[in-house]
Order: structure tokens, then sequence, then C-alpha cells
């Protein structure tokens, strides 16, 4: 391990560099010769549904967090849901979530299931919970007004957790090329090569 | 509404459910909430106290995937899945990085699972339900290849970097592994390398385990 990388969000787990350099190992320490990667499937597709997930429990707390903070803070004489342009973001945030959650739902029981779409459908409730999510704590950020950029408030700490699934096990554009291939396999999928 | 409740959870995925969220609303939101600034401190050592992870024990999800013969949590099969989605929603509802420390250690439990021989199941799942701040991970990403990897195609230029070759009965392995979750603190690590440079990453990467060098 040479070093701990600091991240703008999910700080509390420490991620971190290693080197191998000569690093000798047993040979009874191997898990699987050649073929690791496939025999890992069933870790990959259960690592994106909780990758998802993960990214959805963000969702909640924002949701939670400025659900709670509008119905007290009091701006321009009211409490803040009150005005309305304050209650459509909010509803906002509501449908993103429950359009996350539907979708988690829906490919979680597909890989549990080993139903055969399942590897398209857990890339798709990885990638779309990373963009709605990110879309519901700016919704939070912004709502919050100026508190929602102080870090004692923890708004922005929310914020900054949901920036880091947009790449965390694929980013956005990989995990759209991967729904693609897996759709297409004879056209996307396939070896594209020189095409005369 | 917001939260998960669709009627169709089972008693065991409500139990873990509920037994989450109660953790996360009495011990770790309230951390996160009054102790901000820990977020930022520079001894990534220190950041969470103990406390937290021997909190996660104690409702048993730090070692799910652990097969129950060897005294870990085994979630029912035909929803593992499902349960995992919704154990990962609450605690990162509390705080994602502690989410992602712990769905580092079921992630490599299930791996260990199903393809590590005995002897070292043996020797690696007992250390993990000892040791409350045990830590797995799991190194895949390189500097020069991560999901990326995907993109091409199954071709040999398209293989991991980080090579192990075998040499007087050893593995020999050598190049870099980055952004790895768990990365500086795991006690133990699930390390892929390319074994055969003439195929596809598919057929010519082989995993092994690594203890940490501490």
């Amino acid at each position: 391990m040479t070093k701990c990388n600091e991240t703008m969000g999910c700080r509390f787990m420490n991620n971190g560099e290693l080197v191998f350099e000569d690093c000798r190992l047993p040979v009874d320490h191997l898990l699987v010769q050649n073929t690791a990667l496939g025999s890992a499937g069933q870790y990959f597709r259960a690592g994106k549904i909780i990758q998802a997930a993960k990214n959805l429990g963000v969702g909640v707390a924002c949701f939670e967090r400025t659900a709670d903070y509008v119905q007290n803070y009091v701006q321009g004489g009211r409490i803040l849901i009150k005005h309305q342009a304050v209650a459509l973001r909010l509803a906002d945030m509501a449908t993103r979530i429950e359009a996350v959650r539907a979708l988690i739902e829906r490919a979680s029981k597909a890989v549990d299931e080993g139903h055969p779409d399942m590897d398209v459908l857990c890339n798709m409730a990885k990638v779309y919970a990373s963009e709605e999510i990110m879309k519901v704590a700016t919704h939070a950020l912004e709502l919050h007004g100026g508190n929602g950029a102080m870090l004692e408030f923890g708004i922005e700490k929310l914020f900054r957790d949901a920036a880091i699934f947009l790449h965390m096990d694929a980013t956005v554009d990989v995990s759209r090329m991967k729904i693609i291939k897996t759709m297409f396999p004879a056209t996307a999928g396939k070896y594209a090569g020189p095409e005369n | 509404m917001i939260h998960a409740d669709d009627g169709s959870l089972s008693q065991e995925q409500r139990l873990m459910r509920d037994s989450c969220r109660a953790f996360v609303d009495d011990a770790v939101t309230p951390f996160i909430r009054s102790n901000w600034q820990r977020d930022w401190d520079m001894s990534p050592g220190e950041r969470l106290p103990r406390s937290i992870l021997e909190g996660a024990e104690t409702i048993g999800i730090r070692t799910l995937g652990v097969p129950e013969a060897y005294g870990g949590v085994d979630l029912e099969r035909e929803t593992e899945v499902r349960t995992f989605a919704l154990i990962s929603e609450e605690i990162a509802r509390g705080d994602s990085g502690l989410a992602d420390k712990l769905v580092q250690n079921w992630k490599v439990s299930i791996l260990l699972r199903e393809f590590a021989p005995k002897h070292l199941q043996d020797k690696w799942f007992p250390r993990l339900l000892a040791d409350p701040q045990f830590l797995l991970a799991h190194c895949l990403t390189e500097p020069r290849g991560a999901s990326d990897r995907w993109l091409p195609y199954n071709v040999p230029e398209a293989a991991m970097h980080t090579k192990a070759v075998l040499k007087d009965g050893h593995w020999v392995i050598n190049g870099r592994k980055q952004f790895i979750s768990n990365g500086f603190d795991a006690s133990l690590y699930v390390v892929y390398a390319n074994t055969d440079s003439s195929v596809g990453m598919l057929q010519g990467t082989s995993s092994s385990t690594r203890p940490a060098s501490r």
C-alpha cells in the first residue's frame, strides 16, 4: 500500500493505491486461474445493484433532510414548502427517487432469479441511479440556499457523496456502452475491426 | 413513500432493514452530523471511530456473505441480491463511505465463499469474524485501465498490466493497482493479474489473495 487517496466524497471509506514489486505469493493463494473475471460475474452483478442501492440511500437522505428543512424554515413570511417553486422541486426529488427504486427492485430481482436480462438491468440501475440522485442532491443543495453550501450543515457532504457515484464501479459512459453492447451483441457488441 | 416498502419484503428482509435503520438513526447519523470536521481529518485511519464498525458488527451486517459454518450470516440465497440492496441503501442513508467499507467485506466474502480453497477460508473467515475493524478489498483498477477495459474487445491488448508469473513454486506479481476501495486499510486483498498475455482478458486473468503487508 503506497498511499491513501483523499477523495471529494465517501470519505469515511479509505481508498488506496498498491504497488507490487516482485511480490511473492504461495501458489495455494490462488482463487481462480485465467478465468477470474468471468467467474467474478456473480460479484460484478451484485456489485452494480449494491452500488445503485447505496446511491439511492444518499438520495433518500437528501430528501429527508430537505423535506424537513422546507417544512420548518421560514422565508418570505411563510415556510419554504408553501412557496410553490420549492414544492415543485421537492416533488421532483421524490419522483426521481421512486423511479430509481423501481429500477433497482426490478434489476435486483432479475439478478436473484438469473433472468437473461440481468446484465443489462444491473448496469441500467447503476447508471440511472448515479445521474438521477445527482439531480436529487442538486435540488437538496439549492433548496437549502446558503445553508446548503455550509460544511457544518451537512448537505454539501451529500452532494459530494452523490458525485462519487458517477464514476465509482464504472463511469456513466462505460456503463451505457456495456448496456448497448449487451443488447445488440451482433452489431454494437461485435468486434468492429476495419469496415472496408 | 420514499422508503422501500412495496409489501413484498420477507420477514428476514424487513428485520434487517429495520435494524439497519435503527443503527443509522441511533449511531451513524448523530456521529456524522455532530462531527462534520472528521470528514476532513487528514489521518485517514482516525476518521471513523472504531465504535461505528463495532455497531455494524452488533447488528450482524459486517460479515454478510461469510458462510454460517464459519459463524457468518448467510442470507436467503434466492433473494440475496435484493437483501444486499436494502441493507446498502439503509447504511448509505447514514453515510455512503461507511456503506462502501462494509460492501467490500460482503462482496469479497462472497468471492471467497465461492472460489477460495478450504484452507484459505479456514484461515481468513475466522480472522474477519474476530476483528470488527477487519476489512477486505478487491483490486482491479489500474492506472491505465478500469471500467474502460470492457470497451475494447476481449483481445490481448486490453489485458491488465499487472502480471503474475509462476516461479519456483510461487506466484510473482508485478504491477500497480489504484483507486482501490478499502485499499488503505484492508487486511486482505483479492488481486487480479494477467497470467496469459496471449489471450483476451476473460481467458488470461487470475485472482489470488494477498494479506496486507503491515
